[in-house]
């Protein structure tokens, strides 16, 4: 088990070392200057300063060739140090840092929503055998799917903080400004969980052993939870990696509508103001973030499912 | 997906009672309306107490406006006063910090006595040291070039300062300045105490600024809020733009960065905001059926157009300029897609920019006079109607940024596209990001574009100098000897009759020609609680809450 993680890990510091040269390449080849645009994207027409272009490009050394420059950033990448935000004068890990709490909040409690919102919906399918209800519920994850977050915010807002007063609109402030943001996060995720799982519940429910449990007489919401259920949760499982990706794609939609300090305002930020360094750091944060949910998701499997368990020598 | 405006400014609209309100109102007469009830009149004497929240779309990287920024300043202004102001109504320079003051005949000393009694947040006392430190350390970051545009350009000439008595400090400049008082009013070159000046441009740019100004900084939370409170002991606001002596009536003024407008108007109906910054002109009849008050002013300004790229075979054909310059029908772009506050340009600086003049009958649509031109020109309609001449068409390609309300937006570009393919050109238009822009900037001679738009800050005609000389970055030292000559004559004028014919000159040179093709005026829109009272815009089109109280 410790060299099946061990594996594992040495997996994911590859992917991290490959995001972060990916990221360098690509940036790279954009054929603009990160000093130029800071000093330019406003669109005011008043003239640069010749000289201090040149002292920011050294400063941000981007006047060096292709490699001086990938050496440089890659000696600071292995040493966490993702150097200086352009346009903010800061360092980028500083700047991470602060943001990735209120991210990290935002994200858990959305995917709390997510998984229960989605959890019951497929196992309240799961339950009803047919009828009106349960077409009306089969229709839903599509919907919730299609709905684009900045609408579903937008509508969110709308309804309960504009007219009901329930919510603030904006801002970091506690868990009531927490709720409309981590629903508006958690609908499409719940979508998808809810999606898969209705699937492997309704393939579950023809397995032998199913009808088996069955023959002895349980009830079916006693089978719903403790037979189908377990072995119907792995495709769910392998897709909470993936949703944890998607909720750092959807705060940057989510924290722009909802006024919120965090990691997406930064992604949109950085993007915008073409903030190398930061979308540097930012793409190493992402990959991070999906290599540790699935070294804790292979560490799962094999919990869940004992065929999962790394081969020791069987005896 | 989302593009902020995130700026805005423009003619206010303003009550009918306060002293200072009305003094605003008038102002407003130069961007056009004066619409009663700004926020304002009279229900009683003005309370004080009571904070104030104001939604904005966003707060500028840095917030010293000095290093960048220039005049945009959204709270910056609220701490820090200037040597000068300008009167809200008829624009002239007024005593601030300064009581009065002395110009030689060349325009190249300024002798400043300051104000009695006025001290720092910090306790310290304002003096003539402090000034002349000010200037020397400015001038000293302009030769770093760490300064914004606006700052280099009004210090470029500096060459020391002395303190002549506790009170008195001279400026020294090594060319005539004849805009130099003007500028002493913009925030960029605001008065900061000692300590501050001792530190760093990123301390700065953090917000470690400390001012006389009637608030003070009292909580940053970078990129998200801004929490201002307002300073007991203040009483030297600028007299005839002040309504009232003494320390502002709000106990403190938090801005909230609210990216979407959308949330900026609902969060403002649902009460959980004072004021929301940068209203889209759609927003405006359901702000007003909900009993918002509309603010508005003209930002003074080189007004959002288009500018021709004098190495591009179209950008540098002068009939192709005058055509299209005569060819848009700016009336038209106005009435439908600001339908109300917007003016038409009436030259290329805005109406409520220092030293403009109507040139109203020279931009007006003229379709026939435009086709003539191109006739005259050999540009003759082909098969489909398009132009050509030689072989070429007359396709002209016209870039803007995507979510830059500074420059021409995707629907004016679209109008105006329309309206020219009716006198055969066929415009494309360019979408450019902002890094895009940057690349393109590079070297415009290399680059795939005729006309470029943006817009460019200048509360004084002067800066239109720069913007039209050769070593301009839009202009790439292209040979235009007559333009450039022209913009010459505003940099050395050396009398204020001379400067007045200069800039006049300017403006009509470059519009006979099309280097520069309005489009609009900029307007900064705000919409207001009933609730607030007293509040304004500036000269600047920047929020006045000096004599801002909340009712009930």
């Amino acid at each position: 088990m410790t060299r099946y993680l061990l594996r594992r890990a040495a997996q994911g510091a590859f992917v991290l070392w490959a995001a972060f040269t990916a990221g360098f390449v690509i940036l790279y080849l954009l054929p603009s200057d990160p000093v130029e645009i800071m000093l330019a994207s406003t669109g005011s027409m008043g003239e640069l300063d010749p000289g201090a272009v040149a002292a920011l490009r050294a400063e941000y050394h981007v006047d060096e060739p292709f490699y001086v420059q990938y050496g440089i950033a890659l000696w600071r990448f292995v040493q966490g140090d993702f150097g200086t935000s352009i346009p903010q004068r800061l360092p980028v890990t500083e700047l991470i840092g602060q943001a990735l709490p209120e991210t990290a909040g935002l994200a858990a409690l959305a995917f709390v929503i997510a998984v229960l919102l989605g959890g019951s919906l497929a196992l309240l399918t799961g339950y009803l055998r047919g009828g009106r209800l349960r077409r009306l519920l089969l229709s839903l994850p599509p919907l919730l799917v299609s709905i684009p977050s900045f609408w579903a915010g937008l509508l969110l807002l709308q309804v309960f903080s504009f007219r009901l007063g329930w919510f603030p609109a904006i801002g970091n402030r506690g868990l009531a400004s927490l709720v409309l943001p981590a629903v508006t996060l958690a609908l499409p995720t719940a979508a998808i969980i809810a999606q898969v799982l209705i699937k492997s519940l309704r393939q579950t429910w023809d397995e032998a052993f199913v009808v088996t449990a069955t023959a002895k007489g349980a009830s079916r919401l006693r089978i719903l939870f403790v037979d189908v259920l377990r072995h119907a949760s792995l495709p769910s499982l392998t897709l909470v990696g993936m949703t944890v990706g998607n909720m750092l794609a959807g705060a940057i939609v989510v924290e722009t509508v909802f006024s919120r300090l965090g990691v997406g305002r930064l992604v949109e930020q950085a993007v915008a103001a073409q903030d190398i360094p930061m979308i540097q750091g930012l793409v190493v944060l992402s990959a991070l973030v999906f290599v540790v949910v699935n070294l804790v998701v292979d560490a799962v499997y094999p919990l869940l499912d004992p065929r999962i368990r790394p081969s020791r020598a069987v005896t | 997906m989302f593009g902020y405006p995130l700026f805005s400014t423009s003619p206010v609209r303003a009550a009918a009672a306060g002293a200072a309100l009305a003094l605003l109102a008038a102002g407003c007469s130069s961007g056009g309306e004066a619409t009663a009830g700004a926020s304002g009149a009279d229900t009683g004497a003005p309370v004080q107490g009571g904070n104030l929240t104001i939604a904005v779309s966003s707060f500028q990287p840095c917030l010293d406006v000095s290093l960048t920024g220039g005049r945009n300043s959204t709270v910056t202004h609220q701490i820090l006063d200037t040597l000068t102001d300008q009167d809200p109504k008829t624009g002239e320079i007024i005593p601030r910090l300064a009581t009065k003051w002395e110009v030689n005949d060349d325009y190249t000393v300024f002798t400043f006595h300051l104000r009695e009694g006025v001290t720092f947040s910090d306790g310290t006392p304002l003096d003539a040291k402090v000034v002349a430190d000010n200037f020397t350390t400015l001038a000293k970051l302009v030769g770093e070039g760490k300064t914004d545009t606006l700052t280099l350009n009004a210090l470029n000439s500096f060459s020391g300062a002395e303190v002549v008595d506790p009170l008195t400090v001279t400026l020294n400049f090594k060319l005539p300045e004849l805009g130099f008082l003007r500028n002493a009013s913009d925030p960029y070159l605001a008065i900061l105490s000692a300590a501050t000046l001792a530190t760093t441009t990123e301390e700065r740019c953090a917000g470690k600024l400390v001012g006389t100004g009637p608030f003070v900084f009292d909580q940053i939370v970078k990129d998200k809020s801004v929490t201002l409170k307002r300073r007991a002991d203040y009483r030297w606001g600028a007299e005839g733009v002040v309504a009232h002596q003494g320390p502002s009536y709000l106990e403190g003024i938090v801005f909230e960065a609210v990216p979407e407008s959308g949330v900026r108007v609902g969060g403002l109906v649902s009460g959980q905001f004072d004021i929301s910054d940068d209203i889209p002109i759609t927003d405006l009849p359901q702000l007003r059926s909900a009993g918002q008050t509309i603010v508005s002013r003209v930002v003074p300004n080189l007004v959002p157009g288009m500018r021709p790229n004098p190495y591009s075979p179209l950008g540098s054909d002068d009939a192709v300029r005058r055509a299209i310059l005569k060819g848009t029908d700016r009336k038209e772009i106005t009435e439908t897609l600001y339908p109300e506050i917007y003016k038409a340009p009436t030259s290329i600086v805005s109406s409520g920019t220092a030293g403009w003049k109507d040139f109203g009958t020279d931009l007006a649509y003229d379709p026939e006079g435009a086709k003539k031109i191109l006739d005259e020109a050999g540009w003759k309609p082909g098969a489909d109607g398009v132009r050509e001449k030689d072989g070429v068409r007359l396709e002209p390609k016209i870039t803007y940024i995507i979510g830059n309300f500074f420059g021409a937006t995707q629907q004016e570009l679209e109008l105006a596209q329309q309206q020219l393919a009716r006198i055969g050109v066929k415009v494309e238009i360019k979408a450019n990001t902002p890094a895009d822009n940057a690349a393109m900037l590079k070297d415009i001679s290399k680059a795939d574009y005729d006309f470029l738009t943006g817009s460019g800050a200048s509360k004084d005609i002067d800066f239109l100098a720069g913007l039209f000389k050769k070593s301009n970055s839009a202009l790439l030292n292209a040979e235009q000897p007559e333009l450039e000559a022209v913009a010459d004559a505003l940099n050395e004028a050396a009398t204020p009759e001379a400067r007045t014919k200069a800039a006049d000159d300017l403006q009509k040179y470059v519009i006979d020609h099309g280097h520069w093709i309005p489009l609009r005026e900029q307007t900064k829109v705000v919409a207001v609680s009933p609730r607030v009272k007293g509040y304004g815009l500036d000269t600047y089109a920047a929020h006045f809450f000096h004599d801002t109280w909340l009712a009930g």
